[in-house]
């Protein structure tokens, strides 16, 4: 006997948040990098779920693709999978020797400070530094 | 419409023109073979504010492929040093296997190792074709072989054939087997009765069986992609508009461009 198939979903759910997500936050701030830099420097995200599944990861990296695709990690931002804010931006250290305990972790509460937060980042002397360096040694 | 221009540019640093030649072309997939430094070609042809290219990751030093449109996306099947082939994706279009090849033989190999390694290549492409689960498949490169030879035009080769008419039979039968054809418009560009110039390449050994001029760099077309392509948008570019890669004798300017002539081609939807 065939059986009828019955939808107990509401129709809300497809209607999505009006707020930007902070992975889509960050991919737009990914490509407009591009942008800026004439595509000798690229932003890529890259997303993974940690701690069995309850968080989603997010690690933001600097692409160079005219030396060799070189991979340089600037933050990692993790929040919970269903829930966007709080999050915690973890700046990674630009020198691989740094002890665990002197990485930088920055809580952030609303979409407001996360933006925020970003510009100080990517205006950062370091940030910046790193960037003009990648372009340089692209164009030689 | 969708532009590819092919050129080995002999490691010249020759980025100004390149980017002369993409943007008075429309140049939508650039594909350079012996580009040592992708990084100033990359930064020459986003100089302006026309277009953005685009590097795509490819793990060949030999072949590097600029993309103009961040829309048009490479998904590599098969990586070697001297050929790789990739999924093409344009959109509107439907997806494309783009097989780049660079300098598969020395120029001067002998014919058996061209034929035998032009066979494994072409093996490994049917091969990708049968998984992938179509043969929309596009060939260019510098192949280091003339049209007329074995390792171009035999079944268990290239099998690329002179005429639409014969690669629109898509493949045929030899010893039990089928190979499927691919058609090679360069022949209708052979010689000096063609508006382009005689070939791509111009040689010149003290050898009695000299050719001069070789259409070493090719454009080969499956049959199931023959009907986006126009052979007169088939060319041996000459000139970018405002220097002549050509030297007052008419042979290929290796002194200030490349020993080889860019080619270029559309594929229309």
């Amino acid at each position: 006997m065939p059986t009828k198939n019955i939808d107990l979903w509401p129709k809300s759910i497809q209607a999505l948040p009006k707020e930007l997500s902070p992975v889509a936050i960050l991919r737009q701030q990914a490509s407009l990098l591009g942008q800026k830099t004439r595509n000798l420097v690229e932003g890529q995200v890259e997303t993974r779920t940690a701690d069995f599944q309850r968080f989603l990861h997010h690690s933001f990296y600097l692409i160079a693709p005219a030396l060799d695709f070189y991979k340089y990690p600037l933050f990692e931002v993790e929040h919970l999978a269903t829930y966007w804010y709080p999050l915690t931006i973890t700046m990674l250290p630009l020198d691989a020797r740094t002890p665990d305990e002197q990485v930088k972790k920055i809580e952030i509460d609303s979409e407001e400070k996360f933006m925020e937060e970003l510009k100080n980042i990517f205006a950062d002397e370091e940030t910046v530094g790193v960037i003009q360096k990648l372009i340089a040694q692209s164009q030689q | 419409m969708t532009t590819f221009l092919f050129w080995n540019i002999h490691n010249k640093q020759i980025g100004a023109i390149i980017r002369t030649l993409a943007e008075r072309h429309k140049v939508d997939v650039l594909i350079l073979a012996e580009c040592q430094a992708p990084g100033a070609i990359l930064a020459a042809l986003n100089s302006s504010n026309k277009a953005l290219y685009y590097l795509n990751r490819s793990q060949s030093e030999r072949i590097r492929i600029f993309t103009r449109n961040s829309r048009i996306t490479l998904a590599y099947e098969h990586i070697e040093n001297k050929f790789i082939i990739c999924r093409l994706s344009i959109p509107k279009y439907q997806e494309i296997l783009l097989v780049a090849v660079h300098a598969l033989n020395g120029l001067h190999s002998s014919q058996e190792t061209k034929k035998f390694e032009a066979a494994r290549v072409a093996q490994i492409i049917r091969d990708v074709e049968a998984r992938v689960g179509h043969a929309r498949t596009l060939l260019v490169g510098d192949l280091n072989m003339n049209p007329f030879e074995v390792g171009v035009y035999a079944a268990a080769a290239f099998h690329s054939v002179m005429t639409r008419k014969i690669a629109l039979k898509k493949q045929r039968k030899v010893q039990g087997r089928y190979y499927p054809f691919f058609y090679n418009p360069m022949w209708g560009l052979f010689g000096d009765s063609t508006q382009g110039p005689p070939g791509t390449y111009y040689g010149s050994r003290s050898n009695h069986d000299e050719l001069f001029w070789h259409m070493i760099d090719q454009v080969l077309i499956r049959p199931d992609l023959l009907n986006l392509f126009r052979n007169e948008e088939l060319r041996i570019l000459t000139e970018d508009g405002r220097r002549s890669f050509l030297s007052r004798s008419g042979l290929p300017n290796a002194s200030i461009v490349s020993d080889h002539l860019p080619v270029l081609f559309k594929l229309n939807r």
